[in-house]
């Protein structure tokens, strides 16, 4: 359940920066072409600026953790270490399997001793050692923080008005606390006595960030409870479909019951499980988009630019 | 006998007044398949577990699958009695990472972590046989090694290959054609429909991207070094 309007917390801005590195990551370079178009565009027209890392390396996702706990912070590693080299202090990536592993990685190279380790390594490999661990942050934290409802009302030109979107954050965008640093909003206590508590991250249980953004859209936001953070299968789409499948279907089907006509997503993995499931319930009559897209088309794009089919937004 | 001041009749439970409920100790004798895993990263702090059963209720796995439970995944692979070993073993491949239990767990235990590293000391232990997720890892893993980048589309193709359908590729660059072969429907769906919208910028650029597969400068003196580290846990 998004958090409640009145528990929400402003943006805090300056805290991560208007310009910052862009870890865009292997499926925004492939597949993902239209998420990171309009992620660009977006962050564009709120005055904010992606730089790019040019030469960045896959980030792990679960994949590499999962055989060799080093070799996944050796790919972390190196692209703080190139985020470094372009002169950036906090990174921004749009996909959660990126800002989970970049987050991760961020947060287990803080352990005393181990940036040192992981330094040598980079060295041995005839790259630049990373003096001064940047922060990894999500690409939905950023837009909110650095630009917020407010930036995003002031340029939505062509409102979502009508328009019942589902917002889904999926698992690893606030999970786990230890990595993301969510934190619970609603709290009345001294909110950063939480271990690992990040300021600009979201809430541990109830995330708002995209909702509150697309809600200044103009769109109307969908409660999708639980299932706006419950795993959608990822890529069990590809390992063990039936389990996936019954996991995206729980989402999709939540979302349609609630009578919404688009799922907004901030990842592509998402968007891979939950088409697929989709795929074989045309009767849930949905469309997953990217949440980038939504705002792209407020703020007046048209929806051919930003590869958006008529059938995906116009229902 | 008095337990805690109270006489023996006083420990009946009765609903109204609340369950008394035993400290729980867990066992001594911690079998050397424990110590293996919990010596492995992050692993460790499974060693605070009270086993109060919040991994599994947020488990989204343990929801669908009978017999998925991440506390008695621990609470086994901790006594280790053979037989319910094995039963672990069947299952445990089926976690999908998602991270709800250890983002839960008010011990602080890496709960997904802890999973992942029993997988790995159960199968060198010979007491696993190779899942399908350790697979798809494998490849994936492979191919960051290769290039340093993951090409999706040629990740997917190489998967499905793998789970023995026919994929098409051309003959020269060996590339798949995703409009030939038999693969599943749904994923033919996905990989085609932006044909259908005419988005042909997108489609030339990626057809570019599968014929040049995406690399990370320098990634010839990287991968020796990650190759290393690999090969350490």
């Amino acid at each position: 359940m998004a958090l409640p309007k009145g528990m929400r917390k402003p943006p805090r801005k300056g805290k991560i920066g208007k310009k910052v590195a862009y870890f865009k990551g292997c499926a925004l370079e492939g597949p993902a072409r239209d998420y990171d178009a309009s992620a660009r565009l977006v962050a564009k027209a709120l005055g904010l600026e992606l730089d790019q890392l040019e030469d960045f390396n896959c980030c792990g996702s679960l994949h590499v953790k999962n055989l060799s706990f080093k070799a996944s912070l050796l790919l972390g590693a190196r692209n703080f270490s190139v985020a470094r080299a372009q002169g950036h202090g906090a990174l921004v990536a749009p996909c959660n399997g990126c800002s989970f592993a970049l987050k991760r990685a961020e947060r287990l190279l803080s352990d005393e001793g181990k940036l040192s380790e992981l330094n040598r390594l980079l060295e041995e490999a005839g790259e630049r050692p990373v003096d001064e661990l940047p922060q990894a942050h999500h690409l939905l934290e950023w837009l909110y923080n650095e630009a917020g409802p407010e930036e995003v009302k002031k340029n939505a030109v062509r409102p979502l008005k009508g328009l019942k979107v589902a917002c889904y954050y999926g698992c690893l965008y606030g999970m786990p606390r230890v990595f993301s640093g969510a934190y619970p909003h609603a709290s009345k206590e001294e909110e950063l006595a939480v271990p690992y508590g990040r300021e600009t991250a979201d809430d541990d249980e109830h995330p708002y960030y995209m909702d509150a953004l697309l809600e200044a859209a103009g769109a109307e936001t969908v409660e999708l409870g639980p299932y706006a953070t419950s795993c959608c299968g990822s890529y069990f789409s590809l390992v063990e479909p039936e389990l996936a499948r019954s996991m995206a279907l729980k989402v999709l089907k939540e979302a349609h019951a609630r009578g919404a006509r688009l799922l907004a997503v901030a990842c592509p993995a998402c968007k891979l499980s939950l088409e697929t499931a989709l795929a074989r319930h045309e009767d849930l009559k949905l469309s997953v988009v990217y949440f980038t897209q939504l705002l792209a088309l407020a703020f007046g794009h048209p929806p051919g630019s930003l590869g958006l089919t008529e059938e995906a937004w116009a229902g | 006998m008095r337990l805690w001041g109270l006489a023996e009749e006083d420990r009946i439970v009765e609903g109204k007044e609340g369950a008394l409920i035993l400290p729980k100790t867990s066992c001594d004798c911690k079998t050397e398949l424990f110590d293996e895993i919990t010596a492995l990263p992050l692993a460790g702090e499974a060693l605070s577990c009270d086993g109060c059963g919040v991994c599994t209720a947020s488990c989204p796995v343990a929801e669908i699958i009978t017999g998925f439970n991440p506390r008695s995944f621990i609470k086994t692979l901790e006594a280790g009695a053979l037989d319910e070993v094995q039963k672990t073993a069947e299952l445990l491949w089926r976690c999908v990472s998602c991270q709800a239990c250890t983002h839960r767990c008010p011990r602080g235990v890496f709960v997904e972590d802890f999973l992942k590293a029993a997988v790995k000391v159960l199968r060198r232990k010979g007491l696993m046989e190779k899942s399908p997720a350790e697979l798809f890892d494998e490849l994936f893993t492979a191919e960051v090694l290769e290039y340093g980048k993951v090409e999706p589309v040629e990740l997917i193709f190489s998967w499905l290959e793998l789970q023995g359908y026919r994929v098409v590729r051309d003959p020269l660059l060996r590339k798949p054609l995703p409009f030939a072969g038999e693969i599943p429907p749904e994923i033919k769906k996905l990989v085609l429909k932006p044909l259908k919208g005419l988005r042909l910028s997108f489609v030339a650029l990626n057809a570019v991207r599968l014929l040049v597969h995406p690399r990370s400068r320098n990634w010839g003196r990287v991968k020796h070094v990650l190759r290393k580290a690999l090969g350490e846990v």
